[in-house]
C-alpha cells in the first residue's frame, strides 16, 4: 500500500485512540477531585494536563484550574492541538486522505463523531452533562473499533491502523502510570487515603479496575497495580498486551526490506514478556517506565522510517 | 567552420542535497547548418534519454545520493555548415509559434513599441536594433524567471531578455517566432558563449535574429534546443530536496577546432 | 402532490405540448401525485443527511478554504426514453471518436488543417494546443479516454451538445451516489419502471483505464491535486469503487523515466495515471515550474512511452469553445459520416463578419468566453440588463477572438421540488463517455438542474442541484 496511506491510517488510529484516553483521564479527574479533599482538588484536576503536557498552554489561556476551565480546555479548546475536538479533527484528516482504504462504515462513524463534535462545540460542555460527553467519546470510539473490525479487510491498512492504535495505548498507559505514581508516592507516607485514590483513579482511567480487583482482590498495593498494567497479558491496556499486539502487526504486515522496527520491538517485547515485577522494583517504577516511554517513540519512529516515510 | 566547445555547469549547495532530478538540453542535433563531429556530455547522476515536442534532445538525469556540488560537462566539436536556414527543421506548422507564454506575454508598453514595425525582415532587423538599444546587456541584473515585460521595463538584461523581448512583439503582431538556446563563437570577450536568440518565420523560411549580436545570419551559431521560450528551452531545469541554498556557476568556451583555449565566460 | 405545469414555449421532460404526461413519464408521474407532501418532505430531509454522512460535499471556489458544502440533489428523476437514449448513444460515439481522431491528428501529421477543413492558426496558436504531445505515440491513439459531453434539450426537442469536456470531466461520482440514493430511499419505484443500471461505471472506467496501457496487467492509479480541490471526493471514490491507489503528486517519483509509487514495501511501477490534476502542473520541469501538486520527470516517463496519462496531455485544444464549431465537420472528416447530434449554432467573434452580427444582435444572444469554464464570463442576453449588454460589448470590441456567441437555447425543463411544491425547472445531461478497446459509456448521466426559476445556469458553483437521471430499458411502459 501507499506509505502516505499507511501513515494516514497509523496516525488516524492514533489520535482515535488519543481522543478515548483522553476523555477517560479527564472523566477520572473530574470525579476524582469532587471526593479529594478541597487542598488538593487542582492537584487532582491538573492530572490530564500533565499527561498530555499542556499545562503551560492551560495556565496561559485559562489561567486557574477550576473544573470547567479543564472542560473547555481539553474537550472543545480549538487553540491547541490536544485538546478532543482537535484531535477527532486529526483523525478525521487522515481518514479524509485514506477514504479509498476505509470501508464507508468505518469513514461514517469517524465523519459522523467530527460532525457530532462541531455541534458540541456550539452548545458548549458543562460539569453536569460532561459525563454524558465523556460517555459520548468512549460510545464513539466503540463504534469505530467495531466498524472496524467488523468491516475492514484483514489487510496492510487494517495492520498499519492498528499498529497506531496500540503503539498510542502503551504510550497513554506508560504515561498515566507514571504520573499517577508519582503524584501516590508523593502523598503516601502522610495521607494513606490519599494514595489509595490516586491508584483507583489510575485503574479506572485504563479500564483495569475490575481486573484489578479479580487478581487482587480489594487491597490496592502500588506494585499490584504496576504488575497489572505492565505485565499482565490478559488486561488490554497493559504494556505486555500492547507490546504483544505490536510484534504480531510488525510480522503480519508486508516489510520488503525493513526489518529494524521489527527488531525493536522484539526486543521490548521480550524485555516485558520475561521481566517480573521484581525487576520492576529493583529498577524503580519510574526508571522503568521513562526507559519504556523512550524505546516505545523510537519503535513509533522506526515504523514511519520503514513503511512511511522513506526517501527516494 | 569547425568549432570546439567545452561547457560547464556546476551547482553548489549550502548543505548535502537528498535527492535531484534535472531536464538537461544540453546536446545539439544535426541540422543542414550543423554536424555533430563529437559530442559528450558528463554527468555525476543515472541518466536516460527522451525527445520533446520540439524535438530536442533531452537528458534526465538523477541523483539519489547527498552531494554538495553537481558538475555537468558537455563538450564536443561542431561543423558549421554555413548553409542558410530553411523550411523547417521543426515538426510541427509555424503557427505554433504565434502563441504567447508568460515569460514572452506582450504588455501595454511592449504593444506600443511593436505597434511601429511589421512582417518583414527589413523592419524587424530595425525592431532587433531598437531593442538593443533600449535594453542594456548587463549580465546579472535579471533571472531566469525575468519575463519580457519585466526586462522591457527594467530596460536592462542579457540574451535572454533581449530575446524576449523581441518575442513578444514578434508575436504581437503576428509574426511566429521560435525561442533558441545554444552557443555562440565571437572573438569578443564580453558576451557569454551561451546564447540565446530567435528565429524567425516570414512565410517561407525561418530567419535568424540574434538581437544582442545584431546577427541576421546564424554564421557562428551552435543550436541547442528549440521552443516558446526560455522554459522550453533551457540548457538546465531541474528540481531537488535538500541542499539549501544553491549556488550556479556556469563557464563555456567555444573556439576554432585546432585553435588553443582561450576562456570565455 | 400537485405538479406544476410548464411555461408556454418551453420544451418540458415530464409534459408534452398539451399538458398531458409523456408515456417515459408515466410510472413516475403516478408516483408523485399520489406522494404524501410530509413523506417527501421527510425523505429529502433523509437524503441530506446522509449525504452529509457519506461526506459528498462539494468545494466552491471562491468561498474559505475547505469550506464543504451539499450540491443540492432533487429526489425527483430526469427520465430519459430508452429510444431517446439509442440516439444519444451513437451521437456520443460517434463525437467522441472524431474527437479522439482530431487530437491524434493535430499531434502528427495535421491532415484536418493540410485539408482547409480547420485554419492552422485556429489548432496551433490555441493555448491549449501542447506542442509537448507532438509525434507522441500514444497505445491505440486514444486521447480523452473519458470524456464528458454536455447535452440540452431545446425547445425543438432535439438534444443539442452544449460542450465537449476532454480534460478532467468530473461528476460521474453523483450520478452513482445519486442513484444509490434513490434506490436506498424509494426501492419500490425501480420495482416498477425498468431503470437500467448504471452501478458497473467503475468496473467500466477500470477496463478503460487498463487498456489504455498495453501492457498485460498494467498498475492504474488516480492522481488527485489533494483533499482540498473540489472534486476530491470523487477521486477518492472511484479509487475506492475501482480498487486503485488514490495518489497525490509526492506519492510518485520518476526514475530511468519510468514512474513509481512510494509504497510501504518499497516503489511500485506505475502503468497508468487517471490524472485530475491540469496539464500544466503534471510535471515542474516542463509545465509551470511553481507546481507543487505534479511529479518532476513525469513528461520524460511519459514521452518515453513508459506511462500513460489518461487523459493525454493536450485534450483541451479540442474541447475549447473555438474549436466546438468545427466538431460536425471533424465528424465529416474522419468518419465520413453526418453527425447524429446536433451542434449550437455559434458565431465566432473573431471573424469581423461574426462580430458584426453579435453586437448587433447582443440582448438575444449567450455570450461565453472561447476559453472559460464555470459559468463564470458570460453573458445572457435576453436575460441581462443594458448595463451588463453595453459592458460586454465593450469587451467583445477589445478581444473579439476570446468570445463566441449563441442563440439563447431553452433549455427543457423537469418538474423539480422547490419551495413551493413542484415546479419545472430547467436542466442539461452531462453523459460520460469512456474510450478503451471500445466506446463505452452507461445509460444516463449527470443531470444538473438550475434550482432558481427560469435560471439556464446549471452549474454547481452557482447555485445549481443535480437529479438522478434513468434511462428506460423499454419504452413499452
Amino acid at each position: 500500500m501507499l506509505s502516505r496511506d499507511a501513515a494516514s491510517l497509523f496516525w488516524m488510529a492514533r489520535y482515535l485512540e488519543r481522543a478515548e484516553s483522553q476523555a477517560r483521564l479527564l472523566d477520572i479527574s473530574l470525579t476524582m477531585a469532587l471526593i479529594d479533599v478541597p487542598e488538593d482538588r487542582e492537584e487532582q484536576l491538573s492530572v490530564p494536563l500533565l499527561v498530555t503536557g499542556t499545562a503551560e498552554e492551560f495556565k496561559e489561556l485559562y489561567g486557574d484550574v477550576t473544573p470547567q476551565n479543564l472542560i473547555d480546555f481539553m474537550l472543545l479548546d480549538d487553540r491547541h492541538p490536544a485538546s478532543v475536538f482537535n484531535i477527532i479533527q486529526s483523525a478525521r484528516d487522515n481518514a479524509l486522505h485514506v477514504r479509498g482504504n476505509l470501508s464507508a462504515d468505518v469513514w461514517d462513524s469517524i465523519n459522523l463523531s467530527y460532525i457530532e463534535m462541531k455541534e458540541l462545540r456550539k452548545t458548549g460542555v458543562t460539569e453536569s452533562n460532561a459525563s454524558q460527553i465523556f460517555d459520548w467519546t468512549r460510545a464513539r470510539s466503540h463504534i469505530f473499533r467495531g466498524a472496524a473490525y467488523g468491516t475492514l479487510l484483514r489487510t496492510d491498512a487494517f495492520h498499519f491502523m492498528r499498529l497506531g492504535t496500540f503503539i498510542e495505548r502503551a504510550d497513554t498507559t506508560a504515561r498515566v502510570l507514571d504520573i499517577r505514581h508519582k503524584m501516590a508516592s508523593a502523598s503516601q507516607d502522610e495521607h494513606a487515603t490519599r494514595s489509595f485514590f490516586e491508584w483507583t483513579a489510575l485503574l479506572h482511567s485504563l479500564a483495569a479496575f475490575e481486573a484489578y480487583q479479580q487478581i487482587y482482590g480489594h487491597n490496592i498495593l502500588p506494585l499490584n497495580v504496576a504488575e497489572l498494567l505492565i505485565l499482565e497479558l490478559d488486561v488490554p491496556r497493559s504494556l505486555h498486551a500492547c507490546l504483544h499486539e505490536i510484534v504480531a502487526l510488525l510480522e503480519l504486515v508486508e516489510s520488503g526490506d525493513a526489518r529494524k522496527a521489527r527488531r525493536m520491538a522484539n526486543s521490548l517485547y521480550a524485555n516485558i514478556h520475561f521481566g517480573d515485577r521484581d525487576y520492576i522494583a529493583e529498577r524503580g517504577l519510574h526508571e522503568y517506565l521513562t526507559d519504556f516511554l523512550e524505546r516505545i517513540q523510537a519503535i513509533s519512529g522506526q515504523i514511519q522510517k520503514d513503511y512511511m516515510g522513506w526517501q527516494v | 567552420m569547425k568549432l570546439k566547445i567545452r561547457h560547464d555547469t556546476t551547482y553548489t549547495y549550502e548543505e548535502p542535497t537528498q535527492t535531484s532530478i534535472q531536464y538537461l538540453r544540453l546536446t545539439p542535433r544535426n541540422t543542414p547548418q550543423q554536424r555533430i563531429l563529437s559530442w559528450n556530455l558528463r554527468t555525476p547522476g543515472d541518466t536516460s534519454m527522451m525527445t520533446d515536442g520540439f524535438g530536442n534532445q533531452v537528458t534526465v538525469m538523477t541523483m539519489d545520493k547527498p552531494v554538495t556540488e553537481i558538475t555537468l560537462t558537455a563538450e564536443g566539436v561542431v561543423d558549421l555548415t554555413g548553409k542558410p536556414l530553411t523550411k523547417d527543421d521543426s515538426p510541427f506548422p509555424p503557427e505554433v509559434f504565434l502563441r504567447p507564454t508568460l515569460l514572452t506575454e506582450a504588455n501595454k508598453p511592449i504593444k506600443q513599441f511593436a505597434k511601429q514595425f511589421s512582417a518583414n525582415k527589413r523592419s524587424l532587423v530595425r525592431m532587433m536594433n531598437r531593442i538593443l538599444e533600449r535594453i542594456e546587456f548587463m549580465p546579472g541584473a535579471t533571472t531566469v524567471t525575468h519575463t519580457a515585460a519585466e526586462a522591457f521595463d527594467q530596460k536592462r538584461g542579457v540574451c535572454q531578455d533581449h530575446t524576449h523581448v523581441f518575442i513578444a512583439c514578434c508575436r504581437y503582431i503576428g509574426v511566429p517566432v521560435r525561442y533558441v538556446s545554444g552557443y555562440i563563437h565571437t572573438n569578443s570577450e564580453d558576451h557569454l558563449a551561451t546564447h540565446a536568440w530567435a528565429e524567425v518565420w516570414l512565410g517561407r523560411n525561418w530567419h535568424t535574429f540574434d538581437v544582442v549580436n545584431l546577427l541576421n545570419v546564424a554564421e557562428s551559431h551552435i543550436k541547442l534546443a528549440t521552443g516558446l521560450d526560455y522554459l522550453d528551452a533551457a540548457p538546465v531545469r531541474g528540481m531537488r530536496s535538500g541542499g539549501g541554498t544553491e549556488r550556479l556557476h556556469t563557464k563555456a568556451w567555444v573556439t576554432l577546432a585546432g585553435e588553443k583555449a582561450g576562456e570565455n565566460q | 402532490m400537485l405538479i406544476k405545469t410548464p411555461e408556454e414555449g418551453l420544451y418540458d421532460e415530464l409534459f408534452d405540448l398539451n399538458n398531458r404526461v409523456r408515456p417515459h413519464y408515466r410510472t413516475l408521474e403516478n408516483w408523485l401525485i399520489n406522494s404524501d407532501e410530509d413523506l417527501i418532505a421527510e425523505k429529502r430531509r433523509e437524503a441530506n443527511v446522509l449525504f452529509q454522512r457519506l461526506g459528498i460535499t462539494f468545494n466552491v471556489y471562491g468561498q474559505d478554504e475547505g469550506t464543504d458544502r451539499l450540491i443540492p440533489f432533487d429526489l425527483i428523476p430526469r427520465v430519459i426514453s430508452a429510444s431517446d437514449w439509442q440516439k444519444l448513444q451513437s451521437g456520443l460515439r460517434q463525437r467522441v471518436n472524431a474527437l479522439n481522431r482530431f487530437l491524434h491528428d493535430i499531434y502528427h501529421n495535421f491532415d484536418i488543417v493540410r485539408a482547409g477543413v480547420i485554419n492552422a492558426e485556429q489548432v496551433f496558436a490555441n493555448p491549449q494546443y501542447q506542442p509537448g504531445m507532438q509525434n507522441l505515440k500514444l497505445p491505440r491513439n486514444l486521447y480523452s479516454h473519458i470524456a464528458g459531453i454536455d447535452l440540452i434539450r431545446n425547445n425543438d426537442g432535439d438534444f443539442y451538445v452544449l460542450e465537449d469536456n476532454l480534460r478532467c470531466p468530473s461528476g460521474v461520482s453523483y450520478m452513482l451516489e445519486n442513484r444509490r440514493m434513490m434506490m436506498r430511499l424509494f426501492p419500490e419505484l425501480f420495482a416498477e419502471a425498468p431503470v437500467a443500471p448504471v452501478d458497473h461505471y467503475p468496473a467500466l472506467l477500470g477496463e478503460t483505464l487498463r487498456a489504455a496501457s498495453l501492457k498485460p496487467n498494467p498498475t492504474v492509479v488516480i492522481l488527485t491535486p489533494g483533499r482540498f480541490n473540489s472534486a476530491y471526493f470523487e477521486h477518492a471514490f472511484l479509487a475506492r469503487q475501482m480498487g486503485v491507489e488514490l495518489v497525490e503528486g509526492a506519492d510518485l517519483f520518476v526514475r530511468k523515466n519510468k514512474v513509481f509509487m512510494k509504497t510501504t514495501i518499497g516503489p511500485q511501477q506505475v502503468d497508468v495515471i487517471y490524472r485530475r490534476i491540469d496539464d500544466d502542473f503534471l510535471d515542474p520541469l516542463a509545465g509551470n515550474p511553481q507546481s507543487m501538486l505534479g511529479v518532476p520527470g513525469l513528461y520524460g516517463a511519459y514521452r518515453s512511452g513508459n506511462v500513460v496519462l489518461a487523459n493525454a496531455m493536450g485534450t483541451g485544444v479540442a474541447d475549447d469553445k473555438s474549436i466546438y464549431p468545427y466538431v460536425p465537420d471533424m465528424i465529416r472528416f474522419y468518419l465520413n459520416e453526418e453527425p447524429i447530434l446536433k451542434n449550437v449554432p455559434t458565431w465566432q467573434c473573431r471573424l469581423p463578419k461574426d462580430l458584426k452580427y453579435v453586437l448587433e444582435h447582443l440582448p438575444e444572444l449567450v455570450v461565453k468566453e472561447a476559453q472559460g469554464a464555470g459559468g463564470y464570463g458570460m453573458l445572457i442576453g435576453p436575460r441581462a440588463s443594458k448595463k451588463e449588454i453595453s459592458h460586454f460589448r465593450d469587451l467583445l470590441k477589445a478581444k473579439p477572438h476570446h468570445y463566441i456567441a449563441q442563440p439563447t437555447l431553452s433549455l427543457s425543463t423537469c418538474p423539480t421540488f422547490v419551495d413551493e411544491g413542484i415546479a419545472p425547472r430547467h436542466l442539461d445531461l452531462r453523459p460520460f463517455v469512456l474510450s478503451g478497446k471500445k466506446v463505452q459509456m452507461v445509460p444516463g448521466g449527470l443531470t444538473r438542474v438550475a434550482l432558481k426559476e427560469g435560471s439556464l445556469v446549471v452549474n454547481s458553483s452557482q447555485g445549481g442541484g443535480t437529479k438522478d437521471t434513468w434511462v428506460l430499458e423499454d419504452d413499452l411502459c
